[in-house]
């Protein structure tokens, strides 16, 4: 089973640290990468990819560097780049074959892979349409579809549901879900459904570390007995909101019902609740804010 | 008779011989039909699992590239040729001077440059450098294939065309390609500069700017009809030196930062 391994992997721009010192081993599942803007997620996958080069530490992939691997790592790899771009002249399917040939997929067998990743992707109908008349929830699919080309070992994706509907958001999850075993994929977004659903392990990321690793029910249980919620008069609801985490704000009959991350409990009239992961992102962020 | 063929297996080499015996063994044997059917439910799936892995000849690379540069490439490209052609044998012969050739194909050859370098620089415009980097074929490898297809287009063509004005003016041909190569190499230089140092500069409009840019100072030379004499060509011998030396350490930088991340990951 594949294996990518960091070590003390860290990334300096002018003296900033961008990523500082990860280590961490990731095997087959789905990872979520999760932190605010600016906590190093992008970089980090940038140099998982081995598009970036590190300032400190390694990446192995099965024991072996994958600087020293080179083409062969990239074999491995499929990647969905944040800032996904595309040759507006091409079509759908263009675009695919385009790639399979970079990604070294005989022919035969790239374009059998292309028809069947426009339809998983539900772009079969445009497929013969340049991409630059596709919204940007079409053009994000064809990243998705991109990515999964060439049956890829290690699938990066950063930021994919970006941009996608809620009926697209759950097409992609699915699609993933599907996809998680026996390979690694690594998910970075800013959307926490997305990654409470599938995700097997959380990676949470703050000021380019690793803060905090595990399941879904490891981060559950680090919050557990800090999640509060209590009504409160709606005109007392702002002071409260600037004085706790407030993960929830909803307008009830009794008043203004807050859900409230705090290790003690904050009001007397405060109940705790089972946290969610939207809770666990709050409570490691919340100094940020 | 059987007695014979022992014999002569005997003489044999011993490994040879016992080979022959396992052989005559395994013929008599009948498998159990249920282990043979698991070997081979385990083979399928053996088969099944491993992965083929496709290695491109260069060959391939290079068709790979010709078959997906943009067609405006081709089209621009056919166009500067046919503007080189049109002139050659439009220019009245061995009336025509030496200056009038070399004004316009001073010209073509710098928006041959600029050309060229546009190829390079979609990869960025486009915003596909990032993805193509990551890529089995990545993106360092593409600009070489691309940068040996449409530098050696451009090269072979300017060569003949420069062929032909020989043949016309009764000039050496080294020196006429001299005098073109030198706009090529400056365009070249403008063009790389512009690709590895600016952000958003890498789109049509400012390649647009660019060939006026380089077209004019192609065109330069041609005001002042006496550099184009024997007086001067050590001048333009140093300026080819000097811009293929500079030429070299751009597309050294280029490859480094490209490995590096810098020139791909700008955000």
């Amino acid at each position: 089973m594949l294996e990518l391994r960091l070590e003390k992997v860290s990334k300096v721009y002018g003296g900033k640290r961008a990523v500082d010192g990860i280590d961490c081993v990731l095997s087959h599942g789905v990872y979520g990468l999760l932190g605010a803007n600016g906590a190093g997620k992008t970089t980090l996958l940038r140099m998982i990819c081995g598009i970036l080069e590190m300032t400190e530490g390694r990446i192995l992939c099965e024991g072996i560097e994958i600087r020293k691997m080179g083409a062969e790592y990239r074999r491995l790899l499929g990647y969905l780049p944040q800032n996904f771009g595309y040759y507006p002249e091409f079509t759908a399917k263009k675009f695919l074959l385009y790639l399979a040939a970079l990604k070294a997929i005989p022919k035969k067998e790239a374009a059998q892979k292309v028809e069947e990743l426009l339809r998983l992707v539900d772009l079969e109908q445009v497929k013969d349409k340049k991409i630059k008349t596709f919204s940007g929830g079409m053009v994000r699919r064809l990243g998705i579809a991109q990515a999964l080309l060439g049956d890829s070992e290690v699938l990066i994706l950063d930021e994919p549901t970006a941009g996608l509907d809620p009926k697209e958001r759950i097409r992609f999850r699915n699609i993933i879900s599907a996809l998680s075993k026996d390979r690694i994929i690594i998910l970075s977004t800013h959307i926490v459904s997305d990654v409470e659903y599938i995700a097997d392990k959380i990676l949470l990321m703050k000021g380019g570390k690793l803060l905090s690793t595990g399941d879904i029910e490891q981060m559950l249980t680090q919050v557990r007995g800090k999640v509060w919620e209590c009504c409160v008069r709606p005109e007392e609801a702002e002071t409260y909101q600037a004085e706790f985490s407030v993960s929830n704000l909803r307008n009830t009959e009794q008043g203004v019902k807050l859900r409230i991350v705090s290790d003690s409990c904050p009001l007397p009239q405060a109940i705790p609740v089972d946290p969610d992961l939207e809770d666990v992102y709050l409570y490691y962020f919340r100094e940020l804010d | 008779m059987g007695e014979r063929k022992i014999r002569k297996a005997e003489t044999r080499e011993p490994e040879a011989y016992k080979q022959e015996k396992i052989w005559e063994t395994a013929s008599e044997l009948k498998p159990d039909p249920f282990r043979k059917q698991d070997s081979l439910i385990l083979i399928r799936s053996g088969i099944h699992e491993k992965k083929i892995r496709n290695t491109p000849f260069p060959g391939e690379l290079l068709w790979i590239q010709v078959q997906y540069i943009t067609p405006v490439f081709w089209v621009l490209q056919g166009g500067v040729l046919s503007l080189l052609l049109l002139l050659l044998y439009r220019m009245p012969g061995q009336r025509a001077e030496l200056t009038d050739y070399l004004w316009w194909s001073s010209i073509a050859a710098a928006w041959m440059g600029v050309l060229s370098n546009g190829v390079l620089g979609r990869h960025f415009s486009s915003r596909m450098a990032e993805l193509e980097q990551s890529c089995y074929i990545n993106l360092s490898q593409m600009w070489t294939i691309r940068m040996i297809l449409t530098t050696g287009v451009d090269i072979f063509t300017l060569t003949m065309f420069s062929g032909g004005i020989a043949a016309r003016t009764d000039t050496f041909f080294g020196r006429i390609a001299m005098y073109l190569l030198v706009p090529f190499m400056l365009s070249n230089i403008c063009c790389l500069l512009m690709i590895s140092a600016l952000r958003n500069g890498r789109g049509k409009y400012t390649l647009a700017a660019l060939a006026v840019i380089t077209a004019l100072l192609a065109m330069a030379p041609s005001v002042f009809a006496e550099v184009y004499t024997t007086a001067y060509l050590w001048v333009w011998f140093c300026l080819l030196v000097l811009g293929a030396v500079i030429f070299a350490g751009q597309i050294r930088s280029c490859y480094g930062r490209m490995t590096k991340g810098e020139m791909i990951c700008w955000n």
